[in-house]
């Protein structure tokens, strides 16, 4: 009896003894939990488009918000001098269909919108209707009212970009950032941006202004409130840009959140880059390099445009609507996120045609959560997938990232990073330059960005 | 890993330990029988050792004291009172209290009834498993699949029959034990638990019946004017010394209306027992509709009217279920028993070896057909279509639970028993997509007096 109960009793030993000698983990660690976790991976379809991208990127967040307003006409103008691969924006939508370049949902930060119309509709709107509707007074005044009735103060889709054109985008910059202001960013007025604005500044063109330094632009069609978006057409003239040296960025450009446009903006954004030419499912621009006689040529690739958004609802839009055959970049946002979450955002942006992770980086002036650490970057680089961490703003968060000070300690390769969108273009760029890693071709000198605002008339 | 080899050695010992006498009667007894006044007074003592091995999120190996409980009881004619509590990781813990009124109609014949009237605080009366104590228990825990879905202790009164062929239970309960929430009433249920027996003799039992439970939930939080209840179902890995629910667990908000339906059987034979119940549960919900969408007006992010609100927010009755089936061999000793007042299965009594398996079953995942699982905000979206702002959920991903388990038992005298247990489970859960299998081998010492 003692022998089988002996027996039994080491059966028990022998199966946990094999259990204790199979792999296991005591404690949760991030850094072996992520190298354990196999993410969905690029599809070959996929990874050539990704390829449309050059390496280490740099994209000029909203073409710089440190040294001149951002998202105008003085910011991108600076970014495609300094050298930048791209110029960034956020896409809205004004009222009356036209497609914006502005970051804010609202636009109290960057124009003195609330001195110009404070809470109320604009008061020229009547008038407005009146000349570009087609409309009685009468009408115009019931249609106004119905405006009002509906009224969201201060977001930029409730205002006709008429309207918009009447606010400064530029003087805020100067109150604000006093160490930076320039007196030409009140003087050359600075306007609420939009897609096209920023395409034509990218290939190497500026606003065609009056004699009292307004933008000049024409209208077709009647305004329809049945029809708000594609009823009114703008068109907007633009001259050469004299001091133009030859860079011609790319666009990189951000669809925000669902709620503040209309529910088929994507299509709409498709269908303004097929007019402006820039969308490369119907002009494709093969065997374009990145760089040509020592000159960005992003511009004039099929990495022209890189789509990006943090809206889940976009990215499934953007996918049914570019179908991932123009790179797209998934912008992530999350504070405490474990490694298997992290791969679900990965395979997520794979499911809906992402070819880019876009995750938020550490570190001041910011602040924002750590989504770029080494594990991080290991699990997108294992996705197969590129790596666009936003924002950078100093050497320090570029030393970082780029794997200056051993961050990943081995365990994950660095540079933690394949781009980056930068506040400081001029400085990415140098310190990519000094670390090797700017592509064959690209420039190798950087002006001084204080120089290049000044012959720029700012 | 030094103190898993405890687990083995541990066994090993006690089945090399001196076995001592068996004794039926409780050690601290104070008999009167001149006022027909008993009084006893006992404890038993639990201590686990368990080692668990986990595809992806660790469970922490180690030892625990389980239980540390000091019992009492006192008979006096037909009244009968009992109080246990538990000192068990250095918290006192109330557990049983209760007082019982009990007859007999036709003592020592063939149609003899019994008839009980229990009042305090004590097991649902709705399931087998969990009136069954866990120190009767062939397993060392219980399954997955009653820790999450069927009641314990809850302050009451009910009614006992038992005859020969049938044993019927059945009471009514506070929804709080001590009557300490925040605001209004509280709810109540009524359950039971009404069985038949076939086969009733000395050696043999045989029983099939069924359990129901319905409670109406109304204690909660009270946030703007509106009482928010909840219930959490959960279920550790049939584990105490990693007693975390993180891998099974459902979190049911607005729940006010809930159904229990019990089905059981068991067979007790002098040297075998196989005994299993299935448990199905539905959770209807309730919530002040009116006062939550007035709550939330006043922003540009404001819901514009009622019926928009509702179908933004919309409520659906969940549904969970689970199955277990537990087996037993005796190998040497006391034959298995039958407690016909309880309709229990008893623990071993005296030196005893058996060997034990059970499969159990658990089924938190009530998951809308097509829906679309945002692991990394572990969120569905029901109409499968990935927005910013989509409907509320109905779905419940609380996770479905496969258990195997072995285990062999050795009661080395009436006191002391050593219990063994290999698990394997088998979890599918759309949250904790990379843990698919957990292997435990736990050990336990308990001594009861």
């Amino acid at each position: 009896m003692h022998k089988n109960l002996f027996r039994l009793g080491f059966a028990f030993a022998v199966l946990a003894g094999t259990l204790v000698a199979c792999e296991n983990q005591d404690v949760t660690d991030v850094n072996n939990d992520a190298a354990r976790i196999e993410t969905n991976t690029i599809s070959p379809e996929m990874a050539k488009v990704r390829d449309y991208v050059p390496p280490m990127a740099v994209a000029a967040h909203r073409g710089s918000t440190f040294w001149a307003p951002e998202e105008t006409e003085a910011a991108w103008r600076w970014a495609r001098e300094i050298g930048a691969d791209y110029l960034e924006s956020d896409l809205q939508c004004s009222k009356d269909g036209v497609i914006l370049a502005n970051h804010d949902d609202n636009l109290c930060r960057t124009t003195n919108i609330e001195n110009v119309f404070g809470e109320d509709v604009p008061r020229t709107r009547p008038q407005w209707y009146m000349e570009n509707a087609g409309m009685t007074e009468a009408e115009a005044m019931a249609q106004y009212a119905k405006d009002r009735a509906a009224f969201q103060p201060y977001y930029t889709n409730q205002y006709m970009y008429e309207e918009l054109l009447m606010l400064d985008a530029g003087t805020w910059f100067n109150e604000s950032s006093l160490e930076m202001a320039r007196e030409g960013f009140t003087r050359n007025k600075q306007y609420v941006s939009t897609l096209e604005d920023q395409i034509r500044y990218a290939e190497g063109k500026m606003l065609k202004r009056d004699a009292n330094g307004e933008r000049v632009f024409t209208k077709e069609g009647t305004y329809d409130p049945a029809n708000p978006h594609t009823s009114l057409k703008y068109k907007f003239e633009y001259v050469d840009d004299p001091e133009w040296r030859g860079n011609v960025p790319g666009i990189y450009i951000e669809f925000k959140e669902s709620w503040l446009n209309p529910s088929n903006f994507e299509e709409m954004v498709y269908n303004e880059l097929d007019r402006l030419g820039w969308n490369i499912i119907t002009k494709p621009c093969d065997g374009e390099p990145w760089y040509k006689d020592g000159k960005v040529n992003v511009g004039n690739t099929n990495g022209k445009v890189i789509l990006q958004t943090f809206s889940f609802e976009s990215l499934r839009r953007t996918a049914e609507k570019f179908e991932g055959k123009v790179p797209m970049c998934f912008l992530l946002w999350h504070d405490n996120i474990t490694p298997a979450q992290y791969a679900g955002y990965i395979n997520q942006g794979l499911e809906f045609k992402a070819h880019i992770i876009g995750p938020c980086i550490a570190g001041a002036p910011n602040n924002y959560f750590e989504m770029n650490a080494p594990w991080m970057a290991d699990m997108i680089r294992r996705s197969g997938m590129l790596n666009h961490p936003y924002s950078f703003d100093t050497l320090d968060q570029m030393n970082t990232y780029f794997g200056v000070y051993h961050y990943g300690a081995g365990q994950f390769a660095a540079p933690y990073m394949d781009g980056a969108f930068t506040n400081r273009s001029e400085m990415t760029i140098q310190f990519l330059i000094d670390n090797g890693a700017r592509a064959e071709g690209a420039p190798t000198t950087v002006e001084d960005p204080i120089a290049v605002l000044e012959r720029l008339g700012y | 890993m030094k103190k898993y080899f405890l687990l083995p050695l541990m066994a090993l010992f006690a089945l090399n330990a001196v076995a001592q006498d068996f004794d039926t009667e409780p050690v601290v007894k104070f008999d009167n029988e001149s006022e027909n006044l008993k009084f006893t007074i006992g404890a038993r003592m639990m201590a686990d050792v368990a080692y668990y091995h986990s595809d992806f999120t660790p469970l922490k190996s180690g030892a625990a004291l389980t239980d540390a409980r000091i019992r009492t009881s006192m008979t006096y004619q037909n009244w009968y009172f009992f109080a246990d509590f538990d000192f068990s990781k250095g918290k006192f813990k109330q557990k049983n209290i209760f007082l019982q009124y009990a007859w007999d109609q036709n003592k020592d014949q063939s149609n003899w009834k019994w008839h009980a009237i229990k009042a305090g605080y004590y097991n649902d009366p709705a399931s087998m498993s969990r009136n069954t104590s866990i120190g009767s228990y062939h397993f060392i825990s219980r399954p997955g699949m009653v820790n999450a879905l069927q009641n314990g202790r809850q302050l009451g009164v009910s009614y006992k029959y038992v005859d020969k062929n049938v044993f019927l239970h059945q009471g009514i309960y506070a929804e709080n034990l001590y009557n300490d929430q925040i605001a209004g009433f509280q709810g109540a249920t009524i359950s039971g638990r009404w069985l038949y027996l076939p086969i009733n003799t000395e050696t043999n039992t045989l029983h099939i019946g069924v359990g129901a439970r319905y409670a109406k939930l109304k204690t909660g939080t009270v946030n703007s004017n509106v009482v928010q209840t909840n219930l959490n179902l959960s279920t550790s890995l049939e584990t105490y010394v990693d007693p975390d629910a993180q891998f099974v667990n459902a979190n049911v908000p607005w729940a006010s209306d809930v159904f229990n339906v019990n089905v059981e059987a068991l067979y007790r034979g002098k040297k075998f027992f196989v005994r299993g119940e299935y448990t199905y549960k539905a959770i209807g919900k309730d919530r002040d509709d009116e006062t939550l969408f007035k709550n939330q007006l006043g922003t540009l992010w404001s819901w514009g009217s009622l019926e928009s609100w509702q179908a933004g927010n919309p409520l659906k009755t969940s549904h969970f279920q689970g199955a277990y089936v537990e087996a037993g061999f005796l190998v040497f000793g006391q034959p298995y028993t039958y407690n016909r007042k309880e309709a229990l299965l008893g623990g071993l009594g005296g030196k005893s070896l058996e060997i034990v398996a059970r499969y159990s079953w658990t089924d938190l995942n009530d998951v809308v057909d097509g829906a679309y699982y945002f692991v990394a905000q572990d969120k569905y979206i029901d109409n499968g279509i990935l927005a910013d702002y989509p409907v509320a959920s109905t779905s419940i991903g609380g996770g479905e639970l496969h258990s195997v388990t072995l285990g062999v038992n050795y009661a080395i005298n009436r006191f002391v028993q050593v219990m063994v247990n290999y698990s394997y489970h088998n979890l599918n859960r759309d949250k904790y997509a990379y843990d698919k299998n957990f292997h435990g081998v736990q050990g336990r010492l308990v001594f009861s007096f």
